[in-house]
């Protein structure tokens, strides 16, 4: 239901760029043709793992129509987020089958792909592994010269609060490799926890301890990551880099590229066919096309290809992990000891050692709220692509081996699964962890997990339906499961933007990329609101790094927050500003006046923004932008200040073409904003498996978020749905999968990945709901939660297939050959 | 390696039978046919194949069309696509096994475009050899699916390469005992259905017998098998755009339950599609019961063989063929 009093927020519109998708005039990089382009291909490792002895490139530099050649030597290294190893975007030392060695630009397509097929290799075969656990086992090749890990340790300060650094990479010297999770394993590289665990573990009654492997996955967006970059004569770039975000690239790139300054390069990132967070900041490709189009100062586009997004993007690595649950007679878990190892992939495992595990501790920590706690991880590299970010990475994978574990919980203490769930998940005031910053242990401010799970239950009928739980028609067997989520949505530090013209139209610019979640229309719908502007009057910017204020990456499910916060504060200032023209023009006080329906008034005193738009010129001074208010002191081009209260440089240009010519009213987030809130999500499935074939078919489906006030209904029914169907095609279909013999992968396509199509979930639907309740701390009470269905239906599908086979598996997806060989094992309730 | 990307090639209309064949004969290894193009094109778009010329059947209106046959039996044109057979009358009347199993083929998409006598001629789908690895069957010396990742391959009449035929209307057609006409620069000749097929045994590099002259021109179902009871399945790990683990077409014809007649095909469990001739055997002459039905599917496969990862095939086998003995219906 809308909120009370709301004119836009809890409302379906069309969202901004709806239209143009459905029509095809939205432009993607691929779809970009400009005078003078260049095309871009690369020259790719034929071998997951090798050494470059020699290249010759003249054979290609000396064909008619080639304007470029690079190399390994010709592109720095880069660092693609807290990784701690730096990823070439072309590298001597390929660690992965399909990465580049080289590259080429030329007049087009056709001539470049000949130009990269006459560059002669000689390459030194290395050893490769595709296991993280190989990666750990002295026995085995090495998947790096450099090392088997990455070298990210924590380095603690004095309150145990630790940051990150470069130390030692580890192997393990003395562990069983015989079994799933080796036995007396080495050294970790980060470790965690709290409480008193010996005495927890006397306090429990129940204790679960299981090995699992969470498998690899494609992430296979819609639009391979195509990329089309301009380094002009006169110093400025343009980059569409095919990314999810949009100021945090404008930012960083240029941190690569010595003779690169912020101020010139702009980054257009409007459309983007999916990224499920793999298309995070920048890809490797932007190492490829903007040498080359510095080199030749004309524009550069690589087109991605489907089997290059299996080869060489980003994606969800597989977990081996060992966990143990120690609960009470009531179902209170007292003690809870989660080992993992994170495929890190072949580049930069330390986001998985960081980010992966922490945000994969995190969720076990919110599903069962122990009173003692210790956390153990590693994260090897292997020669596989790099493993790092998708749709809640850890969370997905963790939720297919957490949810066994309540289950065989539940079946041990005699609990209903429901109750033993809604029993332990966090509720506010519970202890929680900051994923990346280990020891930050906080308090969960607001959270609704319980009653999504309890609204799940309802509408899921939950009571009723576990009575089918294990009965028999036919070949089919039933069973239900539960599959709960959290995301942690709020992040401080970026800006709002909001103007309004002369002619009385109000702009939102925002900075966010747009991967198809609409995040960019709900931040805009929450400035409309906080300003009453009818929705016809609202002119909505995002994805423009010129043309934005400094805005969050659209990734972590975090931008409603996260950029809605600081277009709230950036409306509320717009109002004040309203009010002072108002009264200054028309006498009384300022807060005498009321902003509503594209006027500000009291009583008979009316102004529409048009004409306080045109007062508010002749005042000039903070109302234009030409004065910037004191506490938002901007930053200097270039300059970064982790929280800052300070305006970033990119918004500040972001209104150049307005100051003095409209209102101009900037928001920031800062430490003081900064809150821990999460998207929830309770998912509830029915399955029938077909005991003769290995089938599941996906009876009935419930899933609902607790993310505080829904902004856009439709859009939000849509994550939920869409979520849902990609943790199915998790949990039973998609797998990335290698030759173990030579680390080449085998599943080069869609057809062989398998993403779930439109006949794998249910036909009739899949019943949403939403707890539809404001969270405390957030931009008209909302949170963004596109993450945890994913995992929620993950977790909810896997407990479902155990409890109709009263069993539980190791290793996933649960594809009728897995099913199948576990019953003709007699490893299920099936004699 | 370079991907999404075709070479350079002269597209050719054929504008008859004897054109398309004098042109193949013509331009030997440096020639290919397309028709639906749904197969073809991927190796084409992955450089894996670089033909010079691609003679295109799709003008030719003598490869379409759908005739009645003396004997009451069904002549297909091999250029119909795979929706038209699906919606066929007299195949959804006479025939039904086979429109169910045209209508599993892929995806809507892919039917819409595909043929069914490309469904037919389509090449492996093993992972291996359609990424370009130098395995037998691309010409090299050694099985990679072997000793790594085989859960979709064979597990029985198999020998140095292990795919699996990954057909649907061969199936169905080879329960029906289709036959099929062929032309080439040798003249005519005709075969049953069955006989097309070639196992890596006799010619590892193909999977069919055309040679490099010959186009499929007909299918022929015949009168004996219309009306008769007929079941169809096919397990695939997605319920769109997938080839079968294992898939079966029954064709049964009955009296007072007790079977008279029976042909039982399956794919995915061999290099050519299998004609599960013990279990046929086994029924035959006997009522369909519970028991039956079981007994006859552990006569199945009486040769698998299953590799490291697809045992699982020779129970979803064996299920499959006591459900196609109880459920077949008219």
């Amino acid at each position: 239901m809308p909120p009370e009093n709301s004119k836009l927020i809890g409302r379906n519109f069309d969202p901004p760029d709806a239209r143009a998708k459905v029509t095809g005039r939205a432009r993607y990089p691929d779809d970009l043709l400009m005078d003078n382009l260049l095309h871009a291909k690369t020259v790719k490792s034929p071998y997951a793992h090798a050494k470059v002895k020699n290249i010759d490139t003249r054979p290609a530099k000396n064909m008619p129509g080639v304007k470029a050649v690079i190399t390994y030597d010709d592109v720095p290294e880069f660092e693609l987020s807290s990784g701690g190893d730096d990823q070439p975007g072309i590298d001597s030392e390929p660690r992965t089958f399909g990465y580049p060695v080289a590259a080429v630009a030329a007049e087009d397509e056709y001539t470049a792909a000949t130009a990269a097929e006459a560059v002669k290799v000689e390459y030194e075969k290395l050893g490769h592994i595709t296991e993280p656990t190989d990666a750990l086992n002295p026995n085995k090749p090495t998947p790096w010269q450099n090392g088997a890990t990455s070298q990210t340790t924590p380095d603690r300060a004095g309150d145990g609060i630790a940051g990150w650094t470069a130390g030692e990479r580890v192997r393990w010297e003395n562990a069983d490799f015989s079994k799933l999770f080796p036995g007396s394993p080495g050294k970790f590289q980060r470790e965690d926890g709290w409480g008193d665990l010996d005495a927890a573990w006397k306090e429990s009654t129940v204790t679960i301890e299981r090995s699992y492997k969470a498998h690899p996955m494609t992430v296979n967006p819609m639009e391979p990551r195509t990329i089309v970059a301009h380094w002009k004569s006169n110093g400025k770039v343009m980059l569409w880099p095919n990314t999810q975000d949009c100021s945090p690239v404008a930012h960083y790139v240029p941190t690569e590229f010595p003779d690169m300054a912020e101020k010139d390069l702009t980054v257009n990132t409007e459309y983007c066919g999916g990224g499920f967070g793999s298309k995070q900041q920048w890809n490797a490709n932007v190492m490829i096309a903007l040498p080359l189009s510095k080199k030749t100062n004309r524009p550069v586009k690589y087109r991605g290809t489907r089997r290059e997004e299996h080869w060489y993007p980003r994606a969800r690595g597989a977990y081996v992990v060992r966990v143990k649950a120690g609960f009470d007679d009531q179902g209170n878990c007292r003690a809870l000891e989660m080992d993992a190892i994170g495929d890190g992939g072949a580049y930069g495992a330390g986001d998985v050692l960081v980010k992966g595990l922490g945000i994969f501790y995190e969720s076990g920590v919110e599903l069962f709220s122990p009173d003692a706690l210790r956390l153990r991880g590693v994260a090897p590299h292997t020669n596989t692509p790099k493993k790092w970010p998708m749709r809640n990475p850890g969370t997905t994978q963790g939720a297919l081996v957490l949810s066994q574990i309540f289950r065989l919980a539940a079946k041990k203490l005699d609990m209903d699964r429901f109750e033993l769930r809604r029993k332990n998940i966090v509720t506010p005031g519970d202890r929680v962890l900051i994923p990346d910053e280990l020891g930050v242990k906080t308090e969960m401010e607001d959270v609704q997990a319980r009653p999504a799970l309890e609204q799940c239950g309802q509408l899921f009928n939950w009571q009723e339906k576990k009575s089918r739980s294990g009965t028999r028609e036919g070949s089919k067997i039933y069973g239900v499961g539960i599959g709960t989520s959290e995301a942690g949505a709020a992040w401080v530090g970026f800006d709002g933007l909001v103007i309004i013209r002369p002619d009385g139209m109000v702009e939102t610019r925002q900075a966010v990329g747009n991967l198809g979640s609409q995040s960019h229309a709900a931040i805009a719908r929450m400035v409309a609101e906080t300003l009453k502007v009818p929705w016809d009057q609202v002119v909505v910017g995002w994805g423009h790094s010129d043309k934005g204020a400094y805005s969050v990456e659209q990734d972590g499910s975090a931008t409603t927050w996260s950029a809605g916060l600081p277009g709230v504060k950036a409306a509320e200032n717009m109002k004040t500003y309203l009010r002072e023209i108002a009264a200054n023009e028309l006498g009384g006080s300022p807060d005498d006046y009321t902003v509503e329906d594209g006027a500000v008034f009291s009583g008979a005193n009316r102004m529409t923004f048009a004409e306080a738009a045109q007062a508010g010129i002749q005042l000039g001074g903070t109302y234009t932008g030409e004065e910037i208010p004191e506490r938002f002191k901007p930053l200097k081009e270039g300059e970064y200040e982790r929280y800052t209260p300070k305006l970033w440089a990119q918004t500040v240009r972001a209104a150049d073409d307005m100051i003095g010519n409209a209102l101009v009213a900037f928001g920031h987030t800062s430490e003081a904003d900064a809150t821990f809130v999460t998207g929830s999500v309770s998912t509830m499935i029915e399955v029938a498996v077909d005991i003769e074939t290995g089938k599941v078919e996906i009876e009935d489906m419930a899933t609902v978020t607790g993310c505080g006030t829904i902004i856009h209904p439709r859009g939000a029914r849509a994550q939920l749905e869409g979520g849902g169907i990609m943790g199915l095609g998790y949990a039973l279909l998609d797998h990335m999968q290698y030759d173990p013999q030579t680390g080449i992968p085998v599943t080069n396509d869609w057809y062989q990945s398998k993403s779930p199509s439109i006949f794998d979930y249910p036909l009739e639907g899949i019943q949403t709901g939403f707890v539809d309740e404001p969270l405390e701390g957030s931009p008209h009470g909302a949170v963004g939660f596109g993450e945890p269905p994913m995992s929620a239906s993950a977790a909810a599908v896997v407990d479902a297939v155990d409890d109709a086979l009263d069993t539980d598996f190791q290793t996933f997806p649960l594809r009728p050959m897995k099913i199948l060989q576990k019953i003709e094992n007699g490893e299920t309730r099936v004699k | 390696m370079q991907d999404d990307m075709i070479r350079p090639l002269q597209h050719i209309d054929a504008n008859s039978i004897d054109h398309a064949i004098s042109l193949l004969k013509e331009h030997g290894r440096e020639a290919t046919i397309i028709a639906g193009n749904t197969d073809e094109i991927n190796w084409l778009k992955n450089r894996s194949r670089a033909p010079k010329v691609l003679i295109d059947l799709k003008p030719l209106g003598e490869l379409r069309g759908f005739s009645r046959t003396i004997g009451g039996g069904l002549a297909i044109g091999p250029l119909e696509s795979v929706t038209s057979v699906a919606e066929n009358e007299t195949i959804r009347d006479q025939y039904r096994v086979l429109s169910a199993a045209a209508q599993d083929v892929a995806s809507l998409q892919i039917r819409n475009m595909g043929t069914i006598g490309g469904n037919l001629a389509q090449d492996s789908r093993c992972w291996y050899y359609r990424g370009g690895f130098d395995c037998y069957r691309a010409g090299g010396q050694t099985c990679y699916a072997m000793t790594g990742r085989n859960s979709d391959h064979a597990v029985t009449d198999y020998s140095r390469c292990i795919t699996a035929h990954p057909s649907d209307g061969a199936v169905a057609l080879m329960a029906l005992d289709a036959e099929i006409d062929i032309r080439g620069a040798s003249g005519k000749r005709s075969e049953p259905l069955s006989d097309f097929f070639v196992g890596p045994e006799s010619n590892i590099t193909v999977m069919n017998d055309l040679d490099r002259t010959e186009i499929l021109t007909k299918i022929r179902i015949p009168g004996k098998w219309a009306g008769s009871s007929f079941y169809w399945e096919k397990i695939a790990d997605r319920q769109a755009w997938d080839f079968p683990i294992v898939n079966i077409a029954a064709a049964i014809k009955k009296s007072e339950n007790t079977v008279q007649d029976i042909r039982l095909v399956a794919n995915g469990v061999a290099p050519t599609p299998k004609r599960l001739t013990g279990a046929e055997r086994a029924i035959k002459g006997k009522k369909i019961t519970e028991v039956n039905a079981k007994e006859a599917g552990k006569k199945s496969l009486p040769n698998a063989a299953p590799l490291s990862e697809n045992k699982f095939k020779v129970p979803m086998t064996r299920n499959l063929v006591k459900r196609a003995l109880l459920n077949a219906e008219t």
